[in-house]
């Protein structure tokens, strides 16, 4: 776990890192940081318009109504989407630190999903804050749990940022592939929609993707108060800690070639 | 005793180019490595060491493969072959101001920057207020480096590179920095960790800065080390064979140059006297040889101090002297009557011009050598000035 290990050592350094990504969103505009939340909440204001008026979606017996369903999903998305999206070029993108500078390449991915999570951050809170106003205060307790599903998505986009990076920076083509799938992707998560309305055939896309159980991960803690651990918890921990352990040896193995490359 | 800081052996960088990248992914995917891929010999074999507390200059040509030793042995490119065994933290100087955002001001860059290098947060604020007043930009600091000139940039950058305290420094020609100040400051700062016992590594085309900073000189023709060992030996040897590739590159036909001096190596303007007692003269024969072509020349000749201060140049062409044709070969005089300067290691500098003094045919840069030990002038800085007190 070289790799991790190198996060640990150069701590200062991601952090840094993740403040000045950070700092860079809102430097030089008048509103600041809210831009980092006007696009989703835009995004979010049509899908619940969408489908709640036009399509009327059904939820099925649950506690919650379709709004919430949405919110609950579409900040940890669009977080892990930027994240991955962000990863992918960041070897090429920093390609003259990698060159001129005595950079450790593997802090790269984790700096940006650490930084995409700051929009999660802030997204969540505003999500919580209207909630109570509405008089649906969550179980605060349960919210002391959020930690759990946090650190889940960090390993798992840290895993796969450092695996497309990698790749990326020695076939360009990842990058644009990636930008397609990543559509695909949002559409075979329960993002939008619930899971029990998928035909059963193609129900399998659904189950063995990984972010679908991270987003009920979020929704049982936060619109039920509670931790759910099922058979699904457990196949995303796994998956989680497989692509951290892949990301960690994949990168390692490619990032002495980054170098010649980029 | 000296004991090897850095052992390099048959260190070789090969990079491989492909065509198009698809070649790449098919190499990649049928296993068929060598199908299209044109291997590039950045570095062939390459077997030297580095002493504790040594600095080694590196020289070569353009695409020699000095970076690419550098950034080996900072190990941010890994090598094809061969090893480098290491004895302590290794800083690199390669390219300045590299992740600096444009954005951000002065002070937050540095904190970058600086955590780049391996700082911690306590270490960069200890060291924040040096590194700043070395740069000089104490009044911009917080503004944000978009806005600086790109002297200034530089500084801000050279400033974080060295506030560094590795064993080991590897510097790569960055030395060029901001105004004539700012260079000698950055020259003093070399010469601190030279003196701190550092073992550094210098890369640079100024053969000045490597002959008076290095212990030994190393230099690479494509990829390979032609010469290393003593800056004077190595460095003559380069600079002959420099000239000689470039007499042989743009002027076959025309044959011109300042001969060499049979007696002092690589000299090209001698001395012929300087007389310590009454008369102090100065006199300087430059030989010029030309084929029977019938062009005219004007001559230069500037005398500069060894620090490269320019003390005092002229020319033919500046006092009106009239071009002057050369048949074969000619001496050519110039006569300081009564220099005065004062006491230190000076070095002549002739150019030979065309016929408007504006073509350069040949130089010699600060090769004779002009020792004034002691002279009767009291006072100190580069001339005697007439001057009285009244008190």
């Amino acid at each position: 776990m070289s790799s991790i290990r190198t996060l640990f050592s150069h701590r200062n350094l991601l952090f840094t890192l993740v403040k000045r990504d950070i700092a860079l969103r809102y430097t030089g505009s008048a509103i600041g940081f809210v831009w980092t939340v006007i696009n989703p909440i835009f995004l979010l204001i049509i899908y619940s318009v969408l489908f709640t008026s036009i399509i009327r979606v059904k939820l099925g017996e649950v506690p919650y109504n379709f709004v919430e369903f949405l919110f609950c999903g579409f900040w940890p998305w669009i977080a892990f989407q930027e994240a991955i999206i962000r990863s992918t070029n960041s070897i090429v993108e920093n390609g003259n630190l990698i060159k001129s500078v005595i950079f450790p390449s593997e802090i790269l991915t984790p700096s940006l999903v650490l930084s995409s999570f700051f929009q999660q951050f802030i997204g969540f809170l505003l999500f919580i804050a209207v909630l109570a106003f509405m008089g649906r205060i969550p179980n605060l307790l349960a919210l002391l749990l959020l930690p759990i599903p946090m650190f889940l998505q960090f390993i798992l986009t840290m895993g796969l940022g450092w695996i497309l990076s990698g790749i990326n920076a020695f076939f360009r083509d990842t990058f644009q592939l990636i930008n397609a799938a990543i559509i695909f992707w949002f559409f075979v998560t329960p993002i939008v929609y619930p899971e029990y309305l998928v035909p059963e055939h193609f129900r399998i896309f659904i189950t063995i993707n990984p972010i679908t159980h991270m987003v009920e991960l979020y929704r049982s803690i936060i619109l039920e108060g509670k931790l759910n651990i099922n058979w699904g918890t457990i196949y995303f921990s796994s998956i989680s800690i497989f692509f951290l352990i892949l990301g960690d040896f994949v990168f390692k193995k490619l990032k002495v070639k980054f170098a010649d490359v980029i | 005793m000296e004991k090897n800081k850095i052992k390099v052996k048959d260190l070789t960088k090969i990079y491989y180019f492909y065509d198009r990248p698809i070649h790449r992914l098919i190499e990649l995917i049928t296993f068929k490595k060598k199908l299209y891929r044109h291997p590039f010999f950045a570095l062939n074999k390459v077997t030297f060491d580095v002493y504790e507390g040594e600095t080694l200059g590196i020289i070569g040509e353009n695409g020699a493969g000095k970076s690419t030793l550098l950034k080996l042995i900072s190990r941010t490119v890994a090598p094809s072959y061969g090893t480098i065994e290491m004895n302590g933290t290794v800083s690199a100087l390669l390219e300045l101001g590299v992740g600096f955002h444009p954005d951000f001001t002065g002070r937050s860059n540095i904190y970058l920057a600086a955590s780049m290098l391996g700082f911690d947060k306590k270490t960069i604020d200890e060291k924040i207020n040096d590194i700043i007043s070395f740069s000089e930009l104490e009044d911009f600091i917080d503004r944000p480096v978009k806005t600086y000139s790109s002297g200034m940039y530089l500084r801000l950058a050279f400033s974080v590179a060295v506030s560094v305290d590795p064993d080991i420094l590897v510097v790569d020609e960055v030395l060029a920095v901001g105004d004539q100040h700012f260079q000698k400051k950055c020259l003093d700062r070399m010469i601190g960790f030279k003196k701190e016992k550092k073992t550094i590594l210098f890369c640079s085309h100024s053969l000045y800065h490597i002959r008076e900073i290095c212990d030994r000189v190393l230099w690479l023709k494509q990829g390979k080390i032609m010469a290393i060992g003593d800056p004077k030996t190595v460095i003559r040897e380069y600079t002959d064979y420099e000239r000689e590739k470039n007499s042989k590159k743009s002027k076959q036909e025309t044959k011109i140059y300042i001969e060499k001096n049979s007696f002092l190596d690589s000299v090209s303007a001698w001395i012929l006297n300087i007389e310590k007692e009454e008369k102090k003269e100065i006199v300087v024969k430059i030989k010029v040889k030309n084929q029977n072509n019938g062009r005219r020349f004007h001559l230069g000749v500037g005398i500069y101090r060894n620090d490269l201060v320019e003390c005092f140049a002229t020319s033919t062409k500046l006092d009106g002297v009239e071009p002057f044709f050369v048949d074969g070969e000619k001496d050519i005089f110039i006569y300081f009557d009564s220099p005065l300067l004062l006491e230190g290691r000076y070095k002549v500098a002739v150019v030979l011009f065309d016929e408007t003094g504006l073509h350069v045919y040949d130089r010699k840069d600060q090769e004779g050598e002009i020792e004034i030990e002691s002279c009767e002038f009291t006072g100190r800085g580069l001339f005697f000035m007439e001057h009285r007190w009244k008190v």
